[in-house]
């Protein structure tokens, strides 16, 4: 089955307990690409993402996964399929030491990324190891985040709005990163707001409104699809 | 002579203090170690100590096993038990208020001590100080009976291993981890639902294993554990709920209080842990070592 897409989203209704928030988000993301999802404030983008790693009450349609079905399957089996989740708060251990982050993730393959080419990529988070996370500033929390995720080895980078609230300098350096990750081949699905970070790295867009998706097309076609996304999400 | 009290009666007192601040530390850890990853006040605490006692007590009087195999076999036992328990019970509460999660272990615990009252009485039953361990030694300034000095020094490395264990291994790291956020650990690939069965299982280990330790010196009682459970739960006050170190170093301490208390002022020795636990309450009512929330 090498044309069925990595990650298969079909009609994905989505509850928070009794608010119904997602009602039929279809999207596919294919070996190999980058998928931004595009939205307004509150459409349900950070929704559908903790739809697919389990984090929502109730969920219903289909989410296929390396071809395995994600919904009913119990919470920590879902990492093992080869998702990588970089949630929007971080999630960064505040008691645990930068290297107990780093060493916390079990590897879900023997794509693992080693140390010295995580200290590669990340500088800052070398000098920090012994330092407690909590004293983290927010860029090295998110390149914290996104680090030890590739130490675990997934085949699926999921990273919801990984430049927010974060300086020039570091939204520059996360950019780095995450395009030389995409040359090593690593399939990306990535929910941005800062519009100009995405249309660097996506190979394809999906828009949202109101919980579903409403449009999607690839890169090539953005510049003809400027003048609808920008009404869309007010860039 | 210090402050009017031989040094004699003074040391024997404070040995008696620290052994039984090592089981308030051994308690007290179990119910930190439980209540910072489950969220559960776990009222069958004592009971798990009632039955490492009885386990240890059958196994020796019924079955033969020497005191060090119980040791060993108790704690099992009563890891046994809780695990089951989480499995069973325990965790259709979790999301719940914490109120629900009392209430049944409060329950659980009356189950057992009644059935245990059921079949032995209230009445204590003896248990065997283990030979090699009979003996008192002279150190000049005081008779240090042997027992004591090994039950104090096995409880305080056990507390230390555990100790060890959290802070310094990647296990430690994971439940360290979960405390802090536990679905997002599990989003990682972590069997969280498993580490708290294990984490409910040692912490009832633990008492189990106090249990033991106590046997050969407290008579084994069906109501031996809801007698000292009442104390341990002021420990962990004053310790912060969730401190590792808290629950160690003033289980210790409380001990210790409580028996200068006895030397200097006998009537007042039973108030001591909840006078210490009111102040600690008012002044700094995270407990000594809490990080609060
Ligand atoms: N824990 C929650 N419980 C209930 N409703 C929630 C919860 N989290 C979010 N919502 C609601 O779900 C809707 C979608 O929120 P979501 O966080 O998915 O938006 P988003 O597209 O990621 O927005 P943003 O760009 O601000 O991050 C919003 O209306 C929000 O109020
Ligand atoms: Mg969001």
């Amino acid at each position: 089955m090498r044309y069925e897409p990595l990650l298969w989203i079909e009609n994905l209704q989505g509850w928070y307990g009794e608010s119904h928030i997602l009602h039929g988000v279809n999207l596919a993301v294919p070996r190999g690409q980058t998928i931004a999802i595009l939205g307004r404030n509150g459409v349900g983008k950070t929704t559908t993402l903790r739809g697919i790693v389990g984090l929502l009450t109730r969920t219903t349609g289909s989410i296929r996964m390396n071809g395995k079905e994600l919904i009913g399957m119990p919470r920590h089996r879902i990492a093992y399929t080869g998702i990588g989740y970089v949630p929007e708060e971080r999630g960064i251990y505040a008691s645990l030491s930068v290297q107990e982050n780093l060493d916390l993730l079990p590897k879900i393959s023997n794509r693992g990324m080693s140390l010295e080419r995580i200290f590669d990529l990340f500088p800052n988070l070398k000098e920090r190891r012994r330092a407690a996370g909590g004293t983290l500033s927010g860029g090295e929390q998110q390149m914290l985040s996104i680090a030890r995720v590739l130490r675990a080895g997934p085949e699926l980078l999921v990273l919801d709005e990984p430049t927010e609230g974060l300086s020039p300098v570091v939204v520059q350096q996360i950019g780095r990163v995450l395009k030389a990750l995409k040359q090593d081949g690593l399939t990306m699905l990535l929910v941005e707001q800062n519009f100009h970070f995405a249309r660097h790295l996506a190979d394809h867009f999906y828009l949202m409104e109101e919980g579903r998706v409403v449009d999607d097309f690839p890169a090539y076609h953005l510049e003809a699809r400027l003048e609808t996304v920008s009404s869309l999400i007010g860039v | 002579m210090i402050f009017g009290v031989p040094l004699v009666a003074l040391a024997s007192q404070l040995v008696i203090g620290l052994f039984n601040g090592a089981f308030y530390a051994l308690l007290s850890l179990g119910l930190g170690v439980i209540f910072g990853l489950l969220r559960v006040v776990n009222f069958t605490h004592g009971a798990f100590y009632t039955v490492g006692a009885f386990a240890a007590f059958l196994l020796t009087t019924r079955a033969g096993f020497s005191f060090w195999a119980c040791l060993l076999m108790a704690p099992a036992i009563v890891a046994l038990l809780a695990a089951v328990l989480e499995r069973a019970l325990l965790r259709k509460l979790y999301g719940l208020d914490a109120l629900y999660g009392l209430l049944l272990t409060f329950g659980i615990a009356l189950l057992i001590e009644g059935t245990l009252q059921l079949f032995f009485g209230v009445a204590g039953q003896p248990y065997q100080v283990p030979a090699i361990l009979s003996g008192t030694s002279n150190l000049g300034f005081m008779f240090l009976p042997h027992y004591r000095a090994f039950a104090i020094g096995i409880s305080l490395l056990i507390c230390l291993l555990t100790w060890l264990v959290i802070e310094y291994t990647s296990l430690g790291a994971k439940l360290r981890a979960a405390t802090e956020n536990s679905r997002l650990l599990e989003v990682f690939g972590v069997n969280v639902p498993l580490l708290l069965t294990c984490t409910y299982a040692f912490g009832g280990a633990l008492a189990g294993f106090a249990g033991v330790v106590a046997a050969p010196v407290f008579q084994v009682s069906p109501l031996m554990g809801a007698n000292l459970i009442i104390v341990v739960f002021a420990v962990v006050i004053i310790g912060g709920l969730g401190s590792i170190t808290g629950a160690i170093v003033s289980g210790l301490m409380l001990g210790t209080l409580e028996a200068l208390a006895k030397v200097y002022w006998p009537p007042s020795a039973n108030l001591v842990p909840f006078a210490i636990m009111a102040v600690v309450l008012f002044l700094r009512p995270r407990g000594l070592f809490g990080k609060g929330e």
